[in-house]
């Protein structure tokens, strides 16, 4: 009996599961909806390279079974720039949080999704900023309550999907932890892109940001997602709003745009056919 | 977009009453259509995805508990023993109300439930 | 070649000979400091470059980005100097031998990500063109004011190698020989250099390729299913996987242990991990660390000076030794790390140590640690301002 695995088990680093996630945890959901897709689309796993910054998800990077990256705080996109521009045959996956990609790394998002650069974004929205104990981020909710708005949050919150699409993404897409088919087809969409991709995955945080705005209990949690969310495909992106009352879901971008790789492929090309009309360009590998 | 649910007037109401978490309004008045998902099926309407065996990975619950109350065909249930994390793990009620939808699989964050084909296990 | 290549002016090449290669430009040349790096970096195997335009290390970034596309290597410019590091360690870690270039500020940005590399250990230069500092300060003048920043820079307990051009022809040579210490260590390597020497236009000779020694980084010798990203051989440092060929390793900013797992919790793992990171550098010090001595078998005072202040106290001890003085330079060529051994042989011989510097007084404290406080004697110059060769030796005598 104690033969037959989790169908999953060769995509996850032996030894490291369980996860030190808490019960609950919509990351989970996240990792086990990340190896699904790639399962599904028999992708070949030697070509990824999962790269994740500081946080709770930040820790998913240490659990598949991949070529895999753990940077400094909100820098995980600038690392995974400078891996696809040397090796574009690999497919960096960044996976990361709120406060990572958009508080401190928002300005690598940015600038990454404006390059388009074929790299994908699979970003856990909880709130808050889980690992450091429940304070306020980029993406907190007007007047919730975090260890550090004991008051309730006065700061509007970013629109991530909106964002993304204007810095430029090729795809965006965002889901919660409980669409959990909806959410594998958009990982698998953007995986499969070209081009930059984003995939926002509104996820519960039972221990910090449930538990201060009255979803402690993870079943509340999954409810809640479940009760506020309404699939809006393809709407303009400043109206996929995040709010504890409405989450709008669905996919919104899916366009197509010159990738960065190709685009320094064929500059590169034009630079070394000049130099080989004038003579200049012998006994160099390309 | 705006389709004639009684969910709409719940919404309406909320945007009125702040005060307390605008969620925890929310779940008071949970819309019909959830209420729906645990509405058993007798015998011969059920349709099998796959025949499968529902197997658990005990010690790996953390007692979230998102395969029982997500499964729809209400196969689960708490088992009143505690794992090896003092955790509640889920038990099979009735296997023969599964349908081997995979939601349980999908939904736990801890890799520790999943199907397999009857008769596929070595 | 006339004019194909700004501030990198071909002279007549006198081994004769076309250039056959267009990632090293064998020659003789009238180069720019700046552009002497960038070539030196080309030659050394360099194709990625991430960086951003900073006075006076601009130079080195326009350089890169029109002959990296030559030579089928990367040009980036990212967002900020916080980015650029990450995207060399990313670069690194992929395969390819990668630096950026840039000056005080963008330095003090690079430092988290510094530490990130000496933690896993990714082989990378950083080029340094030292300007006045602190803070935005007088971003066109010189200044030495950085020196201490490279070793101490970034939190935690690692060590680096610091590098220190005097001339044109040393901004490519030393270049060369950073990134063969880096792929040697697996560690940061820093050139640090300053305005003068950076925008100093002299003689570059650009050797054939087979005179560059280049050293690779260590390849793993075993099969991905043994591999352990960390485990360290007798020299302490491990075998470098790369990113794309089925080793599948997990590498991270957290202490970790061999399999390169965290290891958050355990204060033994904490320190077998910074005691290998340090001591790799540490137990290697005397191998690195590098110095030029001149006329110092019988001095007196020696002079202890790095960078273009090194030129101008090579002129004070000529000129002091035609006068009849005793006196002798020691150049360092490696700042770090420091070459304790060599400092306190010499140390032992003379009366005096005088260490001119274009800052407020920072090598003078290593110097100080090992000759003693009452032998050394600081000679700091603030501003944009070259010692003189007479000031130097004045102060020598008194």
């Amino acid at each position: 009996m104690s033969a037959v695995q989790h169908p999953l088990e060769h995509y996850t680093r032996s030894g490291m599961i369980p996860h030190i996630w808490c019960n609950g945890c919509g990351d989970g959901v996240i990792l086990g909806e990340f190896l699904r897709a790639l399962d599904e689309l028999k992708y070949d796993i030697n070509r990824l390279v999962v790269v994740s910054g500081i946080g709770c998800i930040g820790r998913i990077s240490g659990y598949t079974n991949t070529d895999s990256f753990h940077t400094t705080h909100g820098r995980a996109l600038a690392f995974a720039v400078g891996v696809k521009a040397v090796r574009p045959e690999l497919k960096p996956v960044v996976i990361s949080g709120d406060g990572d990609l958009f508080a401190i790394g928002g300005n690598h998002f940015i600038h990454a999704a404006r390059r388009n650069i074929d790299v994908t974004v699979i970003c856990s929205n909880n709130f808050n900023y889980g690992m450091t104990g429940g304070q306020s981020g980029p993406t907190t909710p007007i007047d919730a309550y975090t260890t550090t708005t004991r008051y309730g949050n006065i700061e509007h919150p970013f629109n991530l999907a909106h964002l993304a699409a204007a810095s430029g993404a090729v795809y965006v897409a965002r889901w919660t932890s409980i669409h959990v088919k909806r959410m594998r087809e958009s990982i698998k969409k953007a995986i499969n892109k070209k081009g930059f991709s984003f995939v926002e995955v509104i996820t519960t945080c039972p221990e910090e940001y449930g538990r201060r705005n009255k979803l402690a209990d993870p079943i509340e949690g999954m409810k809640w997602l479940r009760e506020v969310s309404v699939v809006r495909s393809f709407i303009d992106p400043i109206e996929a709003v995040v709010q504890p009352d409405k989450i709008v879901v669905g996919e919104f971008v899916d366009t197509e745009k010159p990738e960065y790789s190709d685009l320094l492929l064929e500059s590169t090309r034009k630079v070394q056919a000049n130099l080989e009309k004038e003579g200049k360009l012998t006994n160099v590998a390309l | 977009m705006n389709v004639n649910l009684p969910q709409q007037t719940v919404r309406t109401e909320l945007a009125a009453s702040l005060g307390g978490s605008p969620t925890s309004d929310i779940m008071k008045k949970m819309s019909p259509a959830s209420k729906l998902a645990k509405r058993p099926l007798s015998a011969p309407q059920m349709l099998k995805l796959r025949d499968v065996d529902i197997l658990v990975v005990e010690d790996r619950c953390k007692g979230c508990s998102f395969c029982v109350e997500f499964c729809p065909r209400d196969v689960l249930e708490q088992d009143p023993r505690l794992n090896i994390r003092g955790a509640h793990p889920p038990r099979v009620k009735d296997s023969s109300l599964c349908v081997g939808c995979g939601v349980c699989e999908e939904i736990c964050p801890d890799f520790a439930i999943f199907l397999i084909e009857k008769g596929a296990r070595t | 070649m006339r004019g194909d290549l700004p501030r990198l002016r071909h002279l007549p090449n006198r081994e004769g000979g076309e250039n056959l290669r267009r990632d090293v430009l064998t020659g003789t040349y009238f180069s720019l400091g700046d552009v002497a790096c960038a070539e030196g970096a080309l030659a050394a195997g360099c194709r990625f470059f991430a960086g951003y335009p900073i006075t006076p290390a601009t130079e080195i970034a326009e350089h890169m980005s029109r002959r990296l596309p030559e030579v089928g290597g990367v040009y980036l410019q990212m967002e900020d100097e916080l980015a650029s590091m990450a995207a060399v360690i990313g670069a690194s870690y992929a395969g390819v031998k990668s630096m950026t270039a840039t000056s005080g500020p963008g330095f003090s940005l690079m430092q988290e990500n510094i530490g990130l590399a000496a933690m896993t250990e990714t082989p990378c230069v950083v080029v340094d063109v030292m300007r006045a500092g602190p803070s935005t300060g007088q971003p066109t003048k010189t200044s030495q004011q950085d020196v201490m920043q490279a070793k101490w820079g970034s939190h935690g307990d690692y060590e680096v190698i610091a590098l220190s051009p005097s001339s044109v022809q040393e901004m490519f040579d030393l270049t060369v020989e950073a990134f063969n210490l880096s792929e040697v260590y697996r560690c940061p390597v820093f050139v640090m250099t300053d305005e003068i020497v950076g925008h100093l236009m002299e003689r570059l000779a650009i050797p054939k390729p087979e005179e560059n020694r280049l050293v690779d980084r260590k390849k793993p010798t075993i099969p991905p299913s043994q591999y352990l990203p960390f485990r360290a051989d007798e020299d302490l440092v491990p075998e470098m996987a790369i990113f794309g060929e089925g080793y599948r390793f997990y590498a991270t900013g957290l202490t970790h242990d061999e399999t390169g797992h965290p290891q958050t919790d355990s204060p033994e793992e904490h320190a077998r991990l910074v005691q290998r990171l340090c001591d790799k550098i540490r137990k290697n010090a005397n191998r690195i660390a590098k110095v030029e001595g001149v006329f110092l078998d019988d001095a007196d005072v020696c002079i202890v000076g790095y960078g273009s202040v090194a030129r101008s106290a090579l002129s004070a001890v000529v000129e002091g030794r035609e006068k009849g003085i005793k006196i002798g330079l020691l150049r360092l060529v490696t700042l770090w790390p420091f070459p304790d051994q060599v400092v306190e042989e010499v140390a032992a011989q003379v009366d005096k140590i005088l260490v001119p510097e274009m800052n407020y007084g920072q090598m003078v404290r290593e110097v100080e640690r090992c000759a003693g406080r009452r032998k050394v004697e600081s000679l700091p110059k603030l501003g944009d301002a070259l010692h003189t060769p007479q000031e130097i030796l004045a102060h020598a005598l008194s």
